[in-house]
């Protein structure tokens, strides 16, 4: 199922932090979505997720209207997310970490949370170990395993680069792509223009809320508007 | 001999572990709900008032008494859902003054006179059976679903909420069982005491209950059930000191919040993690 925002609008005070924006992710695409620092990026994947209320426009997946319902409904239809700054359960282990990603369905199999974390780079990680004492790295991945344990149909990605190094940062490539091939959809926020271009099939750009430009990584790179801002 | 001297202790101890497993069902989900006592209170009423001014035989009237205090922890969950750490603390405390004040005013409680007569139905047997009952529930239950959503309501709602866990849902069925286990104790203390007033179940015996809790480690059942029996024990141990007995309680309470802040279980935790070689160089 497609995700599709539409026309979306959000309001702080007296200020649109978006301002009608609309967005479709496809199965199996990566959509990438950029801009300076404060032109609502975040504030788009907490509309999506229902941190956010939406002023105007909606939220649809497939032919379910999202927008209006509790975080904890949305996330059950199937949106899973990751955050900007790390919200993993600290205090639990990185068993229980994976395990609350699949609460709602059955219990994982140790074989399934192993697959998992093989998958995300983390194989042979101490499941005992307290979250909160993992490496910057690993509670980045940590968090990309919870948001797969859901079996999610759209995973939003809230810079999931930030303080990795290259090596990590190409893993990362390789795996976003991976999901994507899986038939999920993927919205990627991210500075890191490399990795965008390497994983996106397209991507957003957003400035003061508004999409400045919309297109291939190539159409982008190449957007006068964009080389302006 | 030594038994029917200090059976009272016996059954104090068992009563107050199972008021600190009712607590720690709320600190498990980050709820800091101080209203225990008030649930307490509720079914030891409910219980009593049917047995004593009804005349229901004990064993309709104790199922009926929990089911109320647990119907009252979920409603309770309603009005304060929005409520979280210290303002939480004061809205359930606030409960619990309501409840005790009504159990001063009407006169189907005895009001500050209290309920005279309860038939002493219940013994230490059952104190214990009841709290090893619960204490294997919990115990069944620790790696359940609930349990995790619990926990992860506790370390972060907003997170918790973003893996499809409905926080406001797992709050009242939290209370709910706080309720329920709450109220066991009430059944259990109104019929092993023979009367009730309400100042058993005033502001001074939730401060005990958070008492038990903090000593024992907060998210702890196990601790809980042995923070009861330290700080239960402790003024019984120590009479000889007389009026300054509470004084020991408060300097025990103090050290464990400076040098075992996580309680009773977590410095026992951190024991057992520790290599045997460590802990024989110590």
């Amino acid at each position: 199922m497609a995700l599709s925002l539409e026309s979306v609008r959000v309001r702080f005070g007296g200020v649109d932090a978006l301002a009608g924006v609309s967005l479709r992710i496809e199965p199996g695409s990566v959509v990438g979505l950029i801009g300076p620092n404060g032109a609502g990026k975040t504030t788009l994947v907490n509309a999506t997720t229902g941190t956010a209320p939406l002023a105007a426009g909606r939220v649809m997946l497939g032919d379910t209207r999202l927008d209006g319902k509790p975080p904890f409904a949305i996330a059950r239809s199937g949106i899973a997310r990751t955050y900007q700054n790390i919200r993993l359960f600290g205090a639990l282990d990185v068993e229980d970490n994976v395990r609350a990603g699949a609460i709602r369905k059955r219990d994982l199999t140790s074989a399934a949370m192993q697959a998992l974390l093989k998958r995300v780079g983390m194989q042979g990680a101490d499941l005992g170990a307290t979250a909160s004492t993992l490496a910057y790295g690993d509670q980045r991945r940590l968090e990309i395993a919870r948001a797969l344990a859901a079996s999610p149909t759209i995973l939003m990605l809230d810079e999931p680069a930030a303080g990795m190094n290259p090596s990590e940062t190409q893993a990362l490539a390789t795996l976003v792509r991976a999901i994507a091939a899986d038939g999920i959809g993927v919205l990627l926020i991210e500075h890191d223009v490399g990795l965008v271009r390497k994983v996106c099939d397209r991507v957003t750009v957003l400035n003061f809320g508004t999409v400045l430009a919309e297109g291939t990584p190539d159409e982008i790179a190449h957007d006068p508007a964009v080389i302006e801002a | 001999m030594l038994f029917t001297r200090y059976h009272t202790l016996v059954d104090q101890i068992g009563i107050n572990a199972i008021l600190a497993l009712s607590l720690s069902v709320c600190l498990r989900a980050g709820q800091l709900a101080l209203a225990q006592a008030a649930f307490m209170g509720i079914a030891g009423y409910v219980s009593a008032i049917a047995v004593v001014t009804f005349g229901w035989p004990l064993v309709l009237a104790a199922p009926v008494a929990v089911a109320v205090s647990t119907l009252v922890g979920a409603l309770l969950a309603l009005p304060v859902e929005r409520l979280r750490g210290v303002y939480l603390a004061i809205a359930t405390i606030g409960f619990g003054e309501i409840v005790r004040i009504v159990a001063y005013n009407e006169p189907i409680t005895g009001g500050g006179d209290g309920l005279n007569g309860i038939p002493p139905l219940l013994s230490t047997p059952w104190i214990y059976g009841t709290l090893l009952a619960i204490g294997a529930i919990l115990y069944a239950v620790r790696n359940s679903r609930f349990a995790l959503a619990q926990a992860i309501t506790r370390e972060d709602e907003a997170a918790a909420a973003g893996v499809g866990v409905d926080t406001g849902r797992v709050r009242i069925a939290t209370l709910a069982c706080a309720g329920a286990i709450a109220g066991c104790a009430g059944v259990l203390y109104a019929f092993t005491n023979f009367f009730l007033t309400p100042s058993d179940f005033a502001f001074g015996r939730m401060e005990q209950i958070l008492v038990y809790c903090v000593i024992g480690g907060v998210t702890s059942p196990l601790g809980a059930v042995l923070g009861a029996a330290v700080m239960s024990i402790l003024p019984e141990a120590f009479r000889f000191l007389q009026d300054f007995r509470d004084v020991l309680s408060g300097v025990v309470l103090l050290a464990v919040i400076v040098f075992a802040p996580g309680g009773i279980a977590a410095a026992w935790s951190a024991v057992r993690k520790k290599p045997a070689a460590q802990i024989g160089n110590a």
